[in-house]
């Protein structure tokens, strides 16, 4: 039988075409060639979990098909589900305690799938779980009922795409037009998930460098990239070379220019011993928080914390400490691993609050001749406000995951405490404050598992506004909407290179209310740009006056819609989305202020205006 | 006998396998890019670390390609993964194992079946040595194989 079944496969499996010998060997010997782009941090991918799915029938992919759900109100609240990906189950509900199994019913009314090759998204408010089957023939995405697990219908997208994210409400989708190849900065589209409507195109950033990691908005109105330094990976000497974030406005399509992530890079390490060295990257971790208004990095060493703020895209760099160390006594031994390393991975997570962040690292040992053993050097909850450490502990168990449970009280970690050939996986949960372990559970040997806790209903009373759409018939209105209510002196607080600038390099304040030109907008910048200016020969002044208040005219014409100059620069000031733009034709009698619906040509004021 | 860390050497030993491997792959992951991609990262992890001995190197790079290519389906299901073209190959193989035989047979096991099955039958891998490769119980391998020879002579599938 098995001679014959020998021949049987040899004889048919040789059929199978070899690719050219040229191909065969990469073109890049080295290890960092076939790193990826970007390791999956935990923080976003709490709700984006590797799970078999099933083709919930082949045939009905005409549209959306509503079906009845039943007993609502299953999942909502504390419910924690693991996730066993090779049987192919769906989650199963555990105590999120003492988490033992609290019922053997799948949370997915789905069947096994064929292949392992699915993807799960949840929204942000657990109402909408979209699972995404990678299956030969075709992507087919289906949709379930997040409080059910009740299979609501089919995700048909109007174009082929890869599916990235939801919005927190589940009504949503963003994706890149194309499929999984596609780069994150190419042409992206949001969907209507009842319909698979195109709702908007986002065009493509252009040319930014490899992206590292692509936080989105929760209402999917802004995609924020994380630019590794171009190149990293190609050259096979020790490096570091800093990240920067541009931020695209997936409403206007408008891209920012790079901000600067002080004390952020990326690097690269030798490793390994004398006759085996291997090139290391390692990377830093990104978190966005569950509101969409912070942005955290973390630093590869884990000491220095940048969080930005995306309403104003200010951002602070903070020297991560702590009063008292419980690492600081492992540290050799954390020094004298990494030499075998080849792989290092921080992870980063907001807790639901967004006060803390919880970190762990996990350095990666391949041995071929030996099963690869992961061991994690510590786990820290960060204060967002002081970077602070007000929690850590080690664990020499390598982390497959983690999740921090929806009310912020629990971490829930899924570990390998012992290594192949008799692996051991364990399912372990931390009080979020202060690390120390609370319960564990055994787990079948699955190499995917992974935790989805269930959103608490609080989480869908989120401020989550669906995008609106461009406003054509009045493209300077958002301007409009800030400049015409121009606050006095200092005015506007810009920003450069993500840090706050002063007034004397760049001011806009309304005009003086005595002499009644509190209509009017003055704009004055140290001369030449980025200098502060300590008198008006060392500035200039531009003067938006919509309404004529002011006597003596500035050269030019205010105009309120304008094409900005094929040649004008962003002079790297920002409000918000807005920036500053001079054009080396007409900078001596222009500014242009560039918004995301529109731009204004403000013209220059010689001799300055002042109120007497 | 043991490698040396001569990168040709290596290479040479590489190609010598690379015919049965990637078709095991092929066959195992049903997916020709995958297969291709992960059988040239377990080359570049061998230019870092070779196997100790050569008695085996189809099966040291089964099984490293297997593990290499769990991270990188990982990476596409995050749909995070590399950039590149979109591969006709692919689907001319899906035809080719829909129609031969053991490819029906193998679609209808699990991913982890099919890779013990295909390393059993194809690479002529013996049950100690998948057990060592895949890091599971020699009983697991048999019982493995016992089950999916049951489930391909029933012509079932393990969906149900």
């Amino acid at each position: 039988m098995s001679d014959d079944l020998r021949d049987l496969f040899k004889k048919e499996l040789d059929q199978i075409p070899l690719r050219p010998p040229g191909t065969w060997v990469p073109a890049a010997r080295h290890r960092s060639a076939a790193r990826p782009t970007w390791r999956f941090p935990v923080t976003i991918g709490g709700a984006a979990i590797v799970l078999i799915a099933a083709l919930v029938g082949g045939s009905q992919l005409a549209s959306f098909r509503e079906r009845t759900a039943a007993a609502p109100g299953v999942v909502a609240g504390r419910a924690l589900y693991l996730s066993p990906s090779f049987n192919g189950s769906g989650w199963i509900q555990i105590d999120p305690d003492n988490l033992k199994d609290l019922s053997s019913k799948p949370l997915l009314d789905i069947a096994p799938s064929l292949t392992n090759s699915s993807a799960t998204l949840v929204s942000q408010d657990g109402s909408t779980i979209l699972v995404s089957d990678y299956s030969p023939g075709g992507v087919q995405y289906s949709i379930y009922d997040g409080r059910t697990g009740r299979p609501r219908g089919y995700f048909v997208p109007e174009v082929p795409m890869a599916l990235d994210s939801l919005s927190a409400d589940g009504r949503l989708a963003l994706g890149r037009i194309g499929d999984y190849r596609t780069p994150m900065t190419a042409e992206k589209v949001i969907l209507s998930l009842a319909d698979g409507h195109v709702v908007r195109r986002v065009p493509p950033t252009g040319e930014i460098g490899p992206v590292q990691a692509r936080p989105v908005a929760p209402d999917l109105s802004a995609l924020y990239y994380v630019v590794t330094p171009s190149g990293i990976l190609d050259i096979a000497v020790p490096r570091s070379l800093p990240y920067s974030l541009y931020v695209q406005s997936t409403i206007t399509g408008a891209m920012s220019g790079p901000i600067a992530l002080p004390g952020i890079a990326a690097a690269t390490v030798v490793t390994g011993t004398v006759t085996t060295t291997a090139m290391l990257d390692v990377r830093p971790a990104i978190a966005i928080s569950s509101d969409g208004t912070r942005l955290a990095a973390l630093s590869t060493d884990g000491r220095t914390l940048v969080i930005v703020d995306t309403r104003t895209l200010v951002v602070t760099e903070l020297a991560v400490h702590r009063k008292t160390s419980l690492l600081d006594l492992l540290r050799p031994l954390v020094a004298e691993a990494k030499t075998l390393n080849d792989e290092e991975r921080v992870s980063l997570a907001f807790t639901p609050d967004g006060q803390s962040l919880i970190s762990f690292i996990t350095s990666t040992h391949y041995n071929e001749q030996l099963p690869p053993t992961l061991t994690t050097r510590g786990i820290e909850r960060i204060e967002v406000a002081t970077a602070l450490i007000t929690a850590e502990a080690f664990a020499a168990d390598g982390v497959y995951g983690l999740t921090i449970s929806p009310d912020g009280r629990s971490v829930y970690l899924i570990v390998r405490a012992k290594e192949p050939p008799t692996p051991v996986y364990l399912l372990r949960r931390l009080d979020a404050q202060t690390l120390e372990l609370k319960a564990e559970r055994g787990l079948p040997d699955y190499a995917e598992l992974e935790v989805l806790a269930a959103p608490d209903p609080a989480a869908a009373r989120l401020p989550v506004a669906l995008p609106t759409a461009p406003r054509r018939s009045a493209p300077g209105a958002a301007l409009g909407a800030i400049f015409d209510s121009t606050p006095d002196y200092p005015g506007y607080p810009w920003i450069r290179d993500g840090r706050p600038v002063k007034p004397e390099e760049l001011g806009t304040s309304a005009g003086p209310a005595h002499c009644g030109w509190q209509s009017a907008t003055f704009l004055t910048i140290g001369w030449p740009v980025g200098t502060l200016s300590t008198s008006s020969a060392e500035s200039r002044q531009y003067i938006r006056d919509p309404r004529g208040v002011i006597p003596n005219r500035p050269r030019g014409r205010l105009d309120l819609n304008v094409t900005v100059p094929s040649d004008a620069r962003p002079t790297g000031y920002m409000y918000g989305a807005n920036q500053i733009y001079l054009s080396p034709s007409d900078q001596d009698d222009a500014i242009y202020v560039v918004g995301p619906t529109g731009a204004e040509r403000w013209p220059r004021s010689v001799p300055m205006s002042l109120c007497q | 006998v043991i490698i040396d860390h001569d990168p040709l050497d290596w290479e040479r030993l590489y190609r010598q396998a690379y015919p049965s491997v990637y078709r095991a792959l092929v066959a195992t992951l049903l997916d020709a890019d995958l297969a291709a991609d992960a059988l040239q990262d377990a080359f570049v992890a061998g230019i870092d670390r070779p196997p100790l001995h050569d008695a085996n190197v189809a099966g040291w790079l089964f099984r490293v390609a297997m593990r290499k290519a769990g991270r990188t389906r990982r990476r596409r299901m995050l749909a995070l993964g590399p950039t590149g073209a979109v591969s006709l190959e692919r689907d001319q193989i899906a035809a080719l194992l829909d129609r031969l035989s053991v490819g029906q047979l193998l679609q209808m096991l699990t991913p982890r079946q099919r890779s013990i099955v295909v390393a059993y039958f194809y690479l002529d891998q013996t049950q100690e040595q998948i057990a060592e490769l895949l890091g599971i119980r020699r009983g697991t391998v048999a019982a493995t194989i016992s089950q999916a020879l049951a489930r391909m002579r029933k012509g079932e599938g393990h969906v149900r």
